[in-house]
């Protein structure tokens, strides 16, 4: 057989010492952070630096909540990727769709399990669903709640679907034994008529996932954008913003990947220089759209016609006690977005300048994220409270570093259990791969 | 007469023998009032726009009251607007941005064949029409910062009251400057507004925060809350106090039921927990304490006053109308739509008023403003940042 881009299969077929090391070494990471939260679980939320705004001049959401938000932009920007990809059918694109389906599906589950984390009574969570008939006309938690279940299902559909149709395509034979089983499993009842019928249903589930990306893809924004008693949460452009963010990080999480991936096992065939090209511009793209959205964002608040809530959030962040954090955060996204901009080609090889950008730029939407959530409740407005602190306590770094490090562990064995993609070549009949 | 219990039709001679002994205890023209509340009651039933209900009176209230701030008035007023006699009749039944979301819902609830009892809110009952069980009693407030010496026995009373512990201040007395001109120190004193469109409740995802039926106090199910926290985030007052810890206060002896939900007393860790006016008082068996808060019996110079806002002869309402002594009243922060039922007499915290420097007295109560685990906070360290 022979095949265009059989590099797919490689991260499948091989295991190296050193991927066993970095597994260990996340294992390692995942067991800290459940230790960090059995002591959570154990001694409460008094474990954090997190206390009520007002006279406790605290912040009563922090870091979890920024992660949160983090990782559900990520999840979105994943989705979109995987709607475009699959609905227009960019087959040169396909491990792309591959990556962000698992992307998705692993920052989705990460946000979903952060929100849980961070619940004072987390035993509860329960509560949430079974009040939810109610709550969902009011509240946006459940509204949140309900997005990202529906971006859970959606995604999950889509891998299984598009993993039936790879498979149907490959002879499993030739996989490793676990990739096997669960290839025998994903084509049961496979009949190669389906084929032209699952082809359209990937289509459309494309487009649905795209569509979805796009309007519930704002409700993690709304969450804070509804919040009237918030100065520089509540506002129109709250959706907007997080949805910016969340196509910049998902198109930068997938760089990355792609750029490890191409690196690590020499897929040059698999991930040919275009692919890079066009994530290159996409980030490029949503880089400047994100920035410009930020901005359009913050700075009428200094503007002295402003009401002053407003405008103590914006100083703070813009040349205040936030000035530091927010400028890097800016800087981490538009210097690469320039650099990406003016250097294409260059950056562009290979892949791994790609992702050294998308890191800085990843970061920089994480830090910004953290400030859009706790600036507000340490700034308070209203009535005559000092301002707040915030300094994360270790076990909410342990929980919030711990939760990025087990969605790689995640996603490294998934590269290990699932193909990256489909074989490219004109497949001989169903029937021989079968066998 | 029970004013909380009219007659039905609003034509009868019954009716307007009601509404003229209850107008006429308000001290303000009988013929005028005892007009508004009929035609008040037409509007409730759609018999009457709201516009027209404004027009045909604008004139008279103005001249009676010297302001139309009447529910129906076109424009917003403005924040300070004085608390205007109750419209006999028109109940609590109000209108707001968020009611009618809750009742856009409860249609919808309808539509889905669902029970709009599983509704938790007043709100909603009453505007879905499930009219026997609502209730014209809305406790509230009336509080006389110009009174108020910030001797922070409320504050104590309250925490004692209720069981909680030396940070979750349910009651607070803030104590601010206007401005750097003067060093006139104000204070206010601040528990939970009681909102009759209290975000906290639109926010919630469990349902746990809802507003008490019989006498309009905002509560939490200690049973359901989940301890998200998105209630403080949405409050504007920052009145939520979560239980960050297991809660080390001393005891709460009362019950803790009320009607049947657990959500008198202090939180249990893990739930949110903010003023009850007392709920357990208001429930309980003991008659000579319903109607009472802890704060209100200890305060020494009686600058709190608690009951009924619907009901006149209530003594917020009496002393808002007999004991202002001059000074103006006014509702905290009403702009932000939250229809509070707290009013305040004296002069109402500008949006530029900072806390004051030095002690804010807290300790001599063994109560403190450091949550339990966290560094000690510094009076006045973010000056800079302003
Ligand atoms: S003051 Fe805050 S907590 Fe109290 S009812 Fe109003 S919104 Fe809810
Ligand atoms: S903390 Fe409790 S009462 Fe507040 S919104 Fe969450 S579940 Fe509701």
């Amino acid at each position: 057989m022979s095949t265009t881009n059989n590099t797919i299969l490689t991260p499948l077929k091989t295991l190296s010492v050193k991927f066993l090391a970095l597994v260990v070494v996340l294992g390692i990471a995942a067991l800290v952070m459940l230790e960090a939260i059995v002591h959570q679980l154990q001694h409460g939320l008094a474990v954090t630096d997190l206390a009520s705004w007002g006279t406790q001049e605290g912040v009563t959401w922090g870091i979890y909540i920024g992660t949160f938000e983090w990782f559900a932009g990520m999840a979105v920007g994943a989705l979109a990727a995987v709607g475009y990809i699959r609905y227009n059918e960019l087959t040169r694109y396909d491990i792309i769709a591959r990556i962000g389906e698992l992307w998705a599906l692993i920052s989705g589950l990460s946000a979903a399990y952060l929100i849980v984390i961070d619940l004072g009574r987390p035993d509860r969570v329960l509560n949430i669903l079974t009040a939810w008939f109610v709550t969902v006309q009011y509240s946006p938690l459940a509204w949140d709640v309900t997005f990202v279940t529906a971006l859970l299902v959606m995604t999950s559909a889509m891998l299984i679907l598009s993993l039936r149709r790879d498979f149907s395509e490959m002879d499993l034979n030739k996989l490793p034994v676990y990739t096997a089983l669960l290839g025998e499993l994903l084509t049961l009842g496979f009949r190669p008529e389906e084929r032209e019928k699952l082809d359209s249903m990937l289509r459309w589930l494309g487009l649905a996932l795209l569509i979805l990306a796009f309007t519930g893809g704002m409700v993690p924004g709304w969450l804070l954008g509804v919040v009237g008693a918030q100065a520089g949460w509540y506002g129109g452009i709250a959706g907007i913003a997080f949805l910016s963010a969340g196509l910049m990080s998902g198109v930068a999480v997938l760089a990355i990947t792609a750029g490890v991936l191409r690196y690590l096992y020499g897929m040059e065939e698999a991930l040919p220089e275009e692919v890079f090209v066009g994530l290159g511009k996409a980030l490029t793209l949503f880089g400047f759209v994100y920035l410009v959205v930020q901005f359009n964002n913050l700075l009428p608040s200094i503007f002295p016609m402003a009401p002053l809530a407003e405008s103590r959030v914006g100083e703070a962040m813009l040349y205040g006690h936030f000035a530091t954090d927010f400028w890097l955060a800016m800087g981490a996204v538009a210097i690469p977005m320039l650099i990406l901009a003016v250097f294409r080609e260059r950056m562009l090889a290979g892949g791994v300048g790609l992702a050294v950008v998308s890191v800085v730029m990843l970061w920089g939407v994480w830090v910004k994220s953290q400030l859009t959530v706790i600036e507000p409740l340490m700034y308070s407005s209203g009535l005559p409270y000092e301002v707040g602190t915030y300094v994360p306590t270790l076990v909410e770094w342990v929980i919030t570093i711990g939760s990025i490090l087990v969605a790689i562990l995640l996603f490294s064995i998934a590269t290990k259990l699932v193909p990256m993609g489909r074989l490219l070549d004109d497949t001989a009949s169903t029937e021989e791969v079968r066998n | 007469m029970n004013a909380s219990d009219p007659p039905d039709d609003i034509d009868s001679e019954a009716w307007e023998a009601w509404a003229t002994e209850v107008v006429d205890g308000t001290g303000f023209d009988v013929e005028l009032g005892v007009g508004l509340a009929r035609d008040a009651q037409r509007v409730a039933r759609g018999e009457m726009t709201e516009a027209e209900y404004q027009a045909k009176y604008h004139e008279d209230v103005l001249d009676e009251f010297g302001v139309d701030d009447r529910p129906t008035a076109p424009e917003p007023q403005k924040a300070d607007g004085s608390p205007l006699p109750g419209v006999p009749g028109t109940g609590n039944g109000k209108r707001s941005r968020r009611s009618m979301l809750k009742t856009a819902g409860a249609i919808g609830l309808g539509t889905l064949g669902l029970s709009a009892a599983q509704q938790s809110t007043r709100t909603v009952a009453a505007q879905s029409g499930d009219g026997d069980s609502e209730s014209d009693v809305q406790m509230g407030m009336a509080i006389n910062t110009d009174r108020c010496i910030a001797c922070l026995q409320c504050m104590d009373a309250c925490n004692e009251e209720n069981g909680n512990p030396a940070e979750s201040l349910w009651m607070a007395v803030l104590r601010y400057q206007e401005d750097d001109y003067t060093d006139n120190e104000e204070f206010l004193t601040r528990p939970c507004q009681h909102c009759s469109d209290a975000p906290c409740e639109t926010a919630c995802p469990t349902n746990a925060r809802y507003t008490r039926e019989e006498d309009g106090i905002v509560l939490t199910d200690y049973d359901q809350c989940t301890g998200c926290r998105y209630c403080e985030v949405s409050c504007p007052y920052g009145v939520n106090y979560m239980e960050w810890a297991e809660p080390g206060g001393g005891d709460f002896e009362a019950d803790r039921d009320v009607d049947g939900v657990t959500a008198a007393g202090s939180a249990p860790q893990g739930t949110m927990g903010k003023c009850t006016f007392c709920a357990h008082r208001q429930v309980s068996d003991d008659e000579s304490l319903q109607g009472t808060t802890a704060c209100e019996d200890v305060c020494p110079v009686d600058a709190i006053h608690f009951g009924d806002m619907n009901d006149e002869e209530s003594a917020p309402r009496q002393h808002l109308a007999n004991d202002t002594g001059g000074q103006p009243t006014y509702r905290l922060l009403e702009d932000k739509g939250t229809e509070p039922n707290i009013v305040y007499v004296g002069n109402e915290p500008s949006r530029t008023a900072t806390q004051t420097d030095g002690p804010t007295g807290e300790n001599e109560f063994d109560l403190v403003r450091e949550r339990h685990g966290r560094r000690e906070i510094e009076i006045g360290s973010h000056e800079d940042d302003d």
